[in-house]
């Protein structure tokens, strides 16, 4: 008996359709085609009859009615359409066809209680119920709800009616209109079907496009009970009619039936595949065998209830049977069916019909043997395994265990005992013989004798599996044969054979590789080493590369079977048993779940619940959810805090922090490294006041706590304690609020002196007293007032260089990139002013002074100093190239990012504007309100964006264009220009277009232009655009950006010293143009 | 003598189906330190305004598991969050208008996914998530097709993987002064993964595949944490590890050279250690210990570690007797 079930029986029919149904007596199978209900009957004449409908569309779902009275009935959906038909009326087996909904009808279902009841749903949100003997068609109730895309009876509670809205399945009592009396969230995408159990009231399978197939009692609508993940999305699930199992097909790819089991309360098992399709199975149907004539009632024999049949876009139709096997794997029981039917697999019920197994008291046993070998009955392999256990008196089945395949025979004879493990594969008895192992048992082997009875075993399993037989038998004769050759004693002790076969055995068998071979891997865990986790990776792995990463982290201490497709999260001792679920992997190329013993599950439970996380701004972030609620003490004892207290050690007052930090606080105020960041910035500062004095704590939870502790102690802390760590640079070495403070870039008239010490005085201020002194000193030496001579003479010193390269090296290890940055800023100014003059930093460090800079700038933007990070910004460009000005733009050191705005950073959809010269721009009305009071590039790229543009000539607006472009360009993402405005400046002198480019970004890389200009980025670069002087003249009008309409100017600043060429012709009311290329963005 | 501490009730809530205890597994500031969210197990996100009151903003609610970890996107790429949960699911969110958040992408692990961190913004849009399933994938963000491109290190640590940080994108050779080596150096992509294989891995991207660059061993039980501090200029990469063993290690290497990590131990503490934490400069390690305590560790310039500061919650040793 193979594992591959093969249809009973199939037939092509050449029928467009996506659903069938099958009838009460189930005789006739239903096909909704595209013409019509096309009718045929199940047995061999595979007798057809079309009904066809009146509309060329296809009928979306039909079904039989499943009474017995009204059996030749069948509704079907057609469009917006109920249709319903009695096909026993041979001359109008129309009965109705109405509009039933305005949309299309999506879903349709019989009551199962009441004969003339009909539920369907529709995309228009309605979902109605229907008395078919209602000649007006109205329907009986309707409930509306968003886009119902199936619906289902309860088939057990008569009132229940589930449907599916995209990822959730609402249940409504009919009684109750209004609303649906509870809703299950069941996936995250599409639910793709559902179906009630028959057994279970509350119980309902859904599966959706997630590929997963969930398990849901409506009663607690939150939880799924079971769920499992397919390898492809799947269509269609319905319960089996006997047992508890499920059966589903694939959505895509996946051309198999695939029948699961429930049967185990934890987990959805893979039982069976029924291969045959050839290409995706669109329906299917259960049906009862009419033929009940052929009803076995031997209680030697498991009968089959009920025929699956599948309708496929192979356009074949097939009837399959559920094999005993498979229906007591799903748990059915054999006494509890009453009229079993067993139409096509006549082939077992014949032969165990033939062969009625007697208790083996037979003394003849080879006679026995001989006969049974004859007949080569086709059984599965426990009920051959059973029957060795009948037939051989030494031989007894400890356990078996169909779901693992495997089965364990105890095996006595007078001289060993014995046991033995066979595990089946698959497709055996097809080619594959059983993989034997010996288990640890009282008799002990030698190496040697565990070799000869493998070599046995197999051998005589290979000699019958090749031709496709079973082997157990046969197997088990030659096993009794050898052991009887054997003198095996009797050993209680356990010794050395003992370690080699450990008492512990996983199993896994892959059910899903059909050809792959079955693995045993036997763990050796003694009692200490199962204690600790760390014996984990030590164990020997015997299998396919796929199944070495699942099974090599198996570590048990207690047998643990696991089943070739599940893996079961073990129950865990956490908090998160509610969490515990069941997975499942379909297909080889999924890798398992999770595979903790209780250990490690433990420890991958295990959570902390006290830590504390530096965020980007330096603020420490604790959270204690362990400690009673209380509110915890404040460390040197300040009563009035609200949260645990941060507190220096101190050992002594010559703490190594002190070493370490550049300067030495009072002892007054050590304790603050901390402060409130409740009053947001800048902070007042509560650290001067004194300890009785309230500080700024908040306590949201004040009152809560008081509660929590009088009533429950217990309680878990939910509170997240912020603090702040960069106040005093005690701990942190760069400060915030001394940020804004520092100098970095002079402004005209300051020397490098008096900035200096300026700087040097903030550092006073906020307590950096040896960073003060660090500053006083560069004041110092870098000279008088007026900055020039001696510091350039200093830096000619051959001190002068090394004692800035060790200051900056200092603070740069220090972390102090405030210092380090601000520091290398004002030294680059002062160079600047004096470019003949020697460097007093060091060339050679440039880079990494320019990295500290950067930094230091990344975290300004932090803090939201973006003022501050773009004059720090500033020295980041590359000087050398001031002289090129044409090619700056291409050079700009600051990262050229189109698509975000910069001056908020945020992409950019919609109108972008750029500059020509150094590339950067963003959102118009940022810009705008930039250049009212800068005339530089708000990235602090160094661009006079503003200057620079009125002192270009005209020319090279348009030479930047391509450069720009097609350097920067980013293939799809980026802008094709499709229209230039110039003309339309031309004609109407009131635009000032002259210098804005309007483009458009398409996804597809094309550029159109819309103008006679050559398309810009394969123009030589110096194309001359005519722009007449009036148009410079023109006064700018400034309505605010429609999408498509010519832009018009934006103003520009007023504030900036730009020496326009044109100033004469310009009107005074005139602001400046604006420099920038206008971009659309989507 | 006062202490200062902002403190806020997060009110993450007990579920009372299943009375578990609520514990609050991470909470993160976002890039402007004006939000923070907090995830726990009682399987929400909260986000607070700390600006303005801790005002609770927005409660994130998908997950079916526990939410461990968090993790702002950096806000060039708008308002994004992403979580991991015990579910097996990594949520990426993003903010529309108004803390209306929604999820934009959801990758499904085998496992348990334990912690999940964004690469450099320089590297784009690029999460990488660390699973118990033992694998780490880097899911990156491809802005023309507005996908996100899963990409899979199979069996990154034997066990799981508990931890994971990316390196720093700054370029790392600024002090070598070499322009064509730093140019070189700066294209690699690295990041740092603890597992429960007691090892350390440091991964580096060749090409399109990410190789395991260095195996660090040196803890003698499940890696609990990794952080990889970040460069401000200085030769050498630092990264800081702690484990089960309960020591916490901080690993060097010479950029300049192709040389192995040197390690350091910080210290060894009394009981497990489960986070570390680089302030933003690298000089400042907040280690959190299973005791509750939380204390920050400082290089000496001997190169020694010592504790700066100790967090510590004084209530805990009386805490709940019942």
């Amino acid at each position: 008996m193979s594992w591959k079930v093969f249809e009973d029986s199939k037939v092509a029919l050449n029928y467009t359709a996506s659903a069938i149904s099958v009838d009460f007596t189930g005789k006739y199978v239903a096909l909704g085609a595209r013409r019509g209900l096309c009718v045929v009957s199940v047995d061999q004449s595979w007798e057809r009859r079309t009904f066809y409908h009146s509309k060329r569309a296809e009928v979306g779902s039909l079904q039989f009615s499943p009474h017995a009275s009204t059996s030749s009935y069948i509704a079907n959906t057609l469009l917006d359409m109920i249709q319903i038909w009695d096909l026993s009326n041979a001359s109008t087996p129309l009965l109705s066809n109405f509009k039933a909904h305005n949309r299309t009808v999506t879903g349709l279902h019989w009551s199962p209680q009441d004969t003339n009841l009909l539920a369907t749903c529709a995309a228009d949100s309605v979902l109605s119920l229907w008395d078919i003997r209602d000649e007006n068609k109205t329907p009986v109730r309707q409930f509306n709800t968003g886009g119902p895309s199936q619906l289902r009876w309860n088939p057990l509670s008569s009132n229940i009616i589930a449907s599916a809205h995209d990822g959730e399945v609402r249940i409504w009592d009919i009684r109750r209109t209004d609303t649906h009396i509870t809703f299950i969230t069941a996936h995250l995408s599409t639910v793709l079907s559902l179906d009630w159990s028959p057994k279970h009231e509350d119980q309902l399978v859904t599966c959706g496009q997630d590929r997963q197939i969930k398990i849901w009692s409506y009663n607690q609508p939150k939880e799924c009970k079971l769920n499992v993940t397919t390898a492809q999305p799947v269509s269609r699930v319905r319960y089996t009619p006997f047992g508890q199992g499920l059966v589903t097909v694939s959505q895509k790819v996946d051309h198999q039936v695939r029948l699961w089991s429930l049967s185990n309360a934890s987990e959805v098992t893979n039982i069976n595949v029924f291969y045959g399709h050839t290409d995706v199975v669109k329906s299917f149907d259960f049906r009862q065998d009419p033929n009940k004539s052929t009803l076995h009632l031997s209680l030697l024999l498991l009968i089959m209830t009920a025929q699956l049949i599948t309708w496929s876009k192979d356009q074949t139709l097939r009837t399959w049977s559920f094999t005993p096997n498979m229906k007591e794997d799903c748990g059915d029981q054999i006494t509890e069916g009453l009229p079993h039917r067993s139409p096509s697999v006549n082939n077992i019920s014949t032969s165990l019909n033939a062969e009625p197994q007697s208790p083996s008291t037979n003394n003849d046993e080879h006679l026995m043997r001989k006969k049974i070998n004859n007949q080569q009955p086709v059984v599965t392999y426990n009920q051959e395994c059973n029957r060795i256990n009948d037939l051989l008196p030494q031989v007894t089945i400890e356990s078996i265990s169909p779901r693992s395949r495997c089965c364990i025979f105890k095996i006595e004879t007078s001289g060993a005992k014995l046991r033995l493990q066979v595990i089946f594969p698959l497709i055996y008895p097809n080619g594959a013989h059983p993989i034997f192992e010996l288990l640890p048992s009282k008799s002990v082997l030698t190496v040697g004798e565990t070799k000869d009875i493998k070599q046995t075993l197999l051998t005589t399993a290979n000699k019958h599996v090749q031709e496709n037989q079973h082997c157990i038998l046969a197997c088990m004769d030659a096993l009794l044969h050898l052991l009887g050759g054997m003198e095996l004693p009797d050993n209680n002790e356990h010794n050395l054979q003992e370690s080699l076969l450990p008492p512990t055995t996983a199993t896994i068998s892959p059910q899903n590789s059909a050809t792959s071979p079955v693995v045993s891997i036997n763990t050796s865990t003694s009692p200490t080493q199962s204690a600790t986790s760390t014996t984990t990776h030590q164990q020997s792995t015997q299998q396919q590369a796929q199944q070495t990463t699942s099974t090599n982290r198996i570590m048990n201490h207690t047998p643990l079977a696991i089943d070739g497709n599940m893996f079961v999260d073990f129950n865990i001792q956490s908090p998160y048993q509610t969490t515990t679920s069941v997975y499942a992997n379909t297909t080889n190329h999924q890798s398992p779940l999770d595979r903790h013993t209780n250990e490690q599950v433990r420890m991958l439970m295990n959570r902390p619940t006290c830590f504390g996380i530096f965020s980007p701004q330096g603020h420490l972030v604790y959270v204690n959810s362990h400690h009673s609620g209380s509110a915890p003490n404040v460390g040197a004892g300040g009563g009035a805090g609200g949260g645990p207290a941060l507190h220096q050690n101190k050992g002594n007052n010559n703490h190594p922090i002190h070493s370490v930090l550049p300067q030495i606080r009072n002892s007054n105020d050590s304790q603050d490294y901390f402060q409130s960041i409740f009053s947001g910035y800048p902070i007042e500062s509560p650290h001067h006041s004194s300890s009785s004095s309230s500080s700024p704590i908040i306590q949201m939870n004040k009152n809560l706590d008081s509660d929590i502790r009088s009533v429950s102690p217990c309680k878990v802390d939910t509170r997240v304690h912020i603090y702040k760590t960069d106040h005093h640079g005690m701990l942190l070495p760069i400060s915030r609020p001394m940020a804004k403070e520092l100098i970095a870039t002079r402004s005209d008239g300051m020397s490098l002196k008096q900035a200096c010490l300026h700087n040097a005085q903030v550092c006073r201020q906020h307590d950096k007293k040896a960073t003060s002194r660090m500053w006083q000193l560069v004041a110092e030496s870098c000279g008088s007032s007026t900055c020039s001579d001696q510091a350039s003479s200093w830096a000619d010193h051959p001190m002068g260089k090394r004692l800035m390269t060790r200051i900056m090296d200092k603070y740069i290890r220090m972390g102090d990139v405030q210092t380090a940055a601000t520091l290398s800023c004002v030294l680059l100014l002062n160079q600047h002013d004096q470019p003949n003059k020697s460097w007093l930093l060091d060339v050679e460090r440039e880079p990494l002074y320019r990295h500290v800079r950067s930094y230091y700038a990344d975290i300004l933007h932090m803090w939201g100093y973006d003022d501050v990070r773009g004059e720090i910004n500033k020295f980041n460009h590359d000087h050398e190239h001031d002289e090129h000005d044409h090619d700056k733009a291409l050079q700009c050191s600051i990262d050229l990012d189109y698509n975000k705005c910069s001056v908020c950073r945020l992409p950019v959809r919609g109108l972008n504007m750029i500059c020509v010269m150094c590339g950067h721009g963003g959102h118009s009305h940022h810009l705008k309100f930039w250049f009212k009071n800068h005339s530089h590039c708000p990235t602090g790229c160094n661009c006079e964006c503003v200057v620079q543009m009125t002192e270009y000539p005209y020319s090279n607006v348009a030479s930047a264009i391509p450069t720009n472009l097609t350097n920067v360009q980013d293939e799809s993402s980026w802008v094709n220009v499709t229209h230039m405005d110039v003309p339309v400046a031309q004609a109407a002198s009131t635009m000032d277009t002259s210098r804005m480019v309007r483009s458009r970004s398409t996804h597809h890389g094309h550029a159109r232009y819309h103008t006679d200009l050559p398309p810009l980025h394969t123009s030589p670069i110096k194309t001359q655009i005519p722009i007449p002087d009036q148009v410079m003249s023109a006064p700018s009008v400034n309505h605010d950006a429609n999408m498509f309409s010519p832009m018009p100017t934006v103003q520009t600043p007023s504030t900036a010293n730009v020496n326009s060429t044109n100033n004469a012709t310009r009107h005074s009311s005139l602001k400046k143009n604006f420099p920038y290329f206008q971009i659309y963005q989507y | 003598m006062t202490t200062a501490t902002t403190t806020f009730d997060t009110k993450h809530e007990d579920m009372i189906l299943i009375k578990l205890t609520v514990i609050q597994h991470d909470s993160k500031f976002d890039y402007y330190g004006k939000r923070l969210a907090t995830c726990s197990s009682d399987r929400t996100i909260k986000i607070f305004d700390v600006t303005q009151d801790n005002k609770p903003l927005a409660e994130l609610k998908g997950h079916e598991g526990p939410v461990w970890q968090v993790a702002w996107a950096h806000p060039q790429f708008g308002s994004i969050l992403a979580s991991c949960s015990y579910d097996h699911k990594v949520f990426i969110w993003r903010e529309g208008q108004n803390n209306q958040w929604s999820k934009i992408y959801e990758y499904k692990h085998l496992s348990s996914v334990n912690a999940v961190a964004w690469a450099p913004h320089e590297l784009g849009l690029v999460l990488a998530s660390a699973s118990s399933d033992s694998t780490i994938v880097v899911n990156t963000y491809r802005e023309q097709t507005n996908t996100w491109d899963p990409k899979v290190i199979k069996d990154a640590h034997d066990i799981n993987c508990n931890a994971i940080s990316w390196a720093p994108s700054a370029p790392l050779a600024s002090l070598t002064n070499q322009p064509d080596q730093q140019a070189q150096q700066t294209l690699q992509t690295r990041l740092v993964s603890g597992g429960g294989d007691h090892l350390v891995k440091v991964w580096v991207l060749e090409g399109n595949e990410w190789k395991c660059e260095f195996k660090l061993d040196k803890h003698s039980d499940w890696v609990r944490d990794v952080a990889w501090a970040s460069n401000i200029g200085l030769p050498y990469d630092t990264i800081a590890s702690c484990s089960q063993d309960q020591n916490v290690y901080v690993w060097r290497r010479d950029t300049n050279s192709t040389g192995n990590w040197n390690a350091t131990k910080v210290n060894k503490f009394n009981t497990v250690v489960w986070r570390v934490s680089w302030s933003l400069m690298g000089n400042l390690l907040a280690v959190s210990t299973a005791d509750n305590q939380v204390t920050l560790w400082k290089e000496g310039l001997d190169g020694n570690w010592t504790n700066v500061s100790t967090l510590t919650d004084q209530n805990s040793t009386t805490a709940p007797s019942q």
